[in-house]
C-alpha cells in the first residue's frame, strides 16, 4: 500500500519538476514560409506564440510556419 | 502482475500527464490563452475554457493521488481524454486551419500524433476503471465471504 501510493506521488513530483524544467527551454525551431530569417535562412528559434505574433497575425487560413521537427504542426495566417 | 499494481502504474502515468499539462499551461498562461483564442470552435468560450482545463487537470491528478477517490479520478480522466480526443478529431476533420495549443513537450507532436496519444491515454483510463472495478468487486466478495464464515 505504502509503496503503491509513492509510485503515484513520485509521478506527480516528476510532473512538477518537468513542467518547471521545460519552462526554462521553451524555444522551438520553426521554419517560416514567408519571412526567411537572416543568418540561418528560414529557420529560427522561437516559441509558437512568438512566431504567431510576429509573422502570422490574425485568424489563420494559409500556412505561415511549421515546426522543423514535426511537419504536421503548422501555424497559419489570413489569406 | 497484480491488478492493483497495474492500476497504480496507470494512475501514475495519468497523474504525470495531467499535472505536467496543467502546470505547463499555467506557467505560460498568456501563451495558452492566446493559442486557445485562435481555436476556431471555442473562440467564444475560450476565456472560460482557459481556466477550466488546467483546474480540471489538477483536480483529476489529486483524485488519482488519493486511493479513496482514485476510481472517480479514473472516470474523470477518461471523460477528459475522450473530450480532448473528440476535439482533435473535429479539428482534423472540419477545421480550416490548425492552431497550436499544446503545453510543454506535447507541442512537438503533430495533431495526428496528438490524436493517437490522447486515444492511448483514454484507453489506459478505461482499462484502469475496469481493473479498479474488478478489484473492488473482489474485495467486496472476499469481505462478504468472511462475514458468512463468521
Amino acid at each position: 500500500m505504502k509503496r503503491s501510493i509513492s509510485v503515484v506521488s513520485i509521478a506527480a513530483l516528476f510532473a512538477v519538476l518537468s513542467a518547471f524544467a521545460g519552462k526554462v527551454d521553451r524555444q522551438i525551431q520553426w521554419w517560416n514560409v514567408d519571412h526567411p530569417y537572416q543568418g540561418t535562412p528560414g529557420i529560427y528559434q522561437l516559441s509558437a506564440t512568438q512566431v504567431k505574433m510576429f509573422y502570422c497575425p490574425g485568424a489563420n487560413n494559409v500556412e505561415c510556419a511549421y515546426l522543423v521537427n514535426s511537419m504536421g504542426t503548422t501555424i497559419k495566417k489570413p489569406q | 502482475m497484480k491488478k492493483n499494481t497495474i492500476v497504480e502504474i496507470i494512475s501514475a502515468l495519468l497523474v504525470f500527464l495531467f499535472l505536467y499539462a496543467a502546470l505547463s499551461k499555467l506557467l505560460e498562461f498568456d501563451r495558452f490563452k492566446y493559442q486557445l483564442s485562435q481555436s476556431p470552435f471555442i473562440t467564444r468560450i475560450s476565456p472560460m475554457v482557459v481556466w477550466v482545463i488546467p483546474i480540471s487537470e489538477i483536480f483529476i491528478s489529486v483524485a488519482l493521488l488519493v486511493r479513496r477517490t482514485r476510481l472517480a479520478g479514473l472516470h474523470a480522466a477518461f471523460f477528459l481524454m475522450l473530450l480532448f480526443t473528440g476535439y482533435i478529431f473535429i479539428m482534423l476533420r472540419y477545421s480550416p486551419y490548425l492552431p497550436c495549443s499544446c503545453g510543454g513537450v506535447l507541442a512537438g507532436l503533430s495533431w495526428k500524433q496528438h490524436f493517437v496519444f490522447n486515444g492511448v491515454f483514454a484507453g489506459l483510463s478505461l482499462a484502469g476503471i475496469a481493473l479498479q472495478n474488478s478489484n473492488r468487486d473482489h474485495i467486496k466478495n472476499a469481505f462478504a465471504g468472511k462475514k458468512l464464515n463468521t
